[in-house]
């Protein structure tokens, strides 16, 4: 089956507020974790060719970045990601390892620190539409890299749908931003996925 | 003695749950695996009195080692430590007679699982 390639205004709508909600639960885990309030941007969502995605984020591309990822699949399928600029990702770390960590071990430290605040966030994210649609969306195991922007992004240069969520500590002591890429072969069962949640959540 | 044995592959997480445990029992002992083997190797020399152990890992995940405990414990309190807080999920613990514990663990979460899983009373 081919899908359509184009989101409509009122699907563009849904699933942004769908992203919204199941960021919620993610979100508040991490405020759990790191003790204070996390702040979420409005998600924005559009079609893309995915190695053009890193002209759009507020990362300094000169600059290795660190990179979590997971993939999902089920009624659909796609990659979820974290990216954290090098300063955010130290904070971050900084925040929930306090002290100063021995040199040989700060770069273990970043990859396991971050990568548990992947699983929480992705795995979170993912639960949450798993939830809404009432239908098991697997993850696997978040994997974290540190590279330049166009490097961690990397994957086939394809068409995706590219769902993109700013998140920030309400100190302003670190954030994030949080990345779907949808394949668009399942775009179709996403639409009906989304379509079935939200009349679900309208009772 | 008590023995809680703790299975993550990410050691801040088990860092985390240690550091709650060791707060609220101090006297009880902590043995932390790195994931499914090493759970495996170390439940082989001490059985404890209760299992936490991460989904979500490399190699096994945690309802695999959570079927692999009950062949030999049958009767080892057993709880899924996850984010993935998938209500299919949910169901597939349950039907192993597993807890559920959502990550971060805060010490409500580990109190109540004590008291649930009758550890501590």
């Amino acid at each position: 089956m081919t899908a359509s390639l184009d989101i409509s205004e009122d699907d563009s709508d849904s699933i942004a507020e769908l992203f919204n909600i199941g960021m919620g639960p993610p979100a508040a885990a991490l405020s759990d974790l790191v003790g204070e309030p996390v702040e979420l941007s409005v998600p924005s969502l559009r079609l893309v060719k995915r190695l053009s995605v890193a002209e759009e984020l507020a990362v300094d591309s000169d600059s290795p970045v660190i990179a979590v990822r997971e993939a999902f699949h089920g009624p659909f399928a796609g990659e979820a990601m974290l990216v954290f600029s090098q300063a955010a990702g130290l904070a971050m770390v900084q925040r929930l390892i306090p002290g100063e960590l021995p040199a040989d071990e700060r770069d273990e430290a970043l990859r396991d620190t971050l990568g548990e605040v992947g699983n929480i966030i992705l795995d979170g994210c993912v639960a949450s539409f798993s939830n809404m649609i009432r239908q098991e969306v697997e993850g696997g195991v978040p994997e974290c890299s540190v590279g330049a922007l166009d490097e961690v992004l990397a994957g086939r240069d394809e068409t995706v749908m590219f769902v993109h969520i700013d998140a920030r500590l309400s100190s302003g002591a670190a954030n994030l931003q949080v990345l779907f890429f949808l394949d668009v072969a399942a775009l179709d069962a996403f639409r009906l996925a989304i379509r079935h949640a939200l009349a679900g959540l309208a009772g | 003695m008590t023995t809680v044995l703790i299975v993550d592959d990410s050691r801040l997480a088990r860092d985390m749950v240690s550091g709650v445990i060791k707060s609220l029992q101090p006297e009880w002992t902590v043995v932390a695996a790195t994931g499914g083997d090493d759970a495996l190797t170390k439940v082989a020399e001490q059985t404890p009195n209760l299992a936490i152990l991460d989904y979500n890992m490399p190699g096994m995940d945690g309802l695999t080692l959570a079927e692999k405990l009950r062949e030999a414990h049958l009767m080892l309190p057993i709880a899924i430590l996850t984010a993935n807080v998938q209500d299919a999920l949910r169901r597939r613990a349950e039907d192993l007679g597993c807890w559920f514990l959502t990550k971060p663990v805060t010490a409500d979460k580990i109190r109540d699982l004590f008291q649930k899983t009758g550890v501590a009373s």
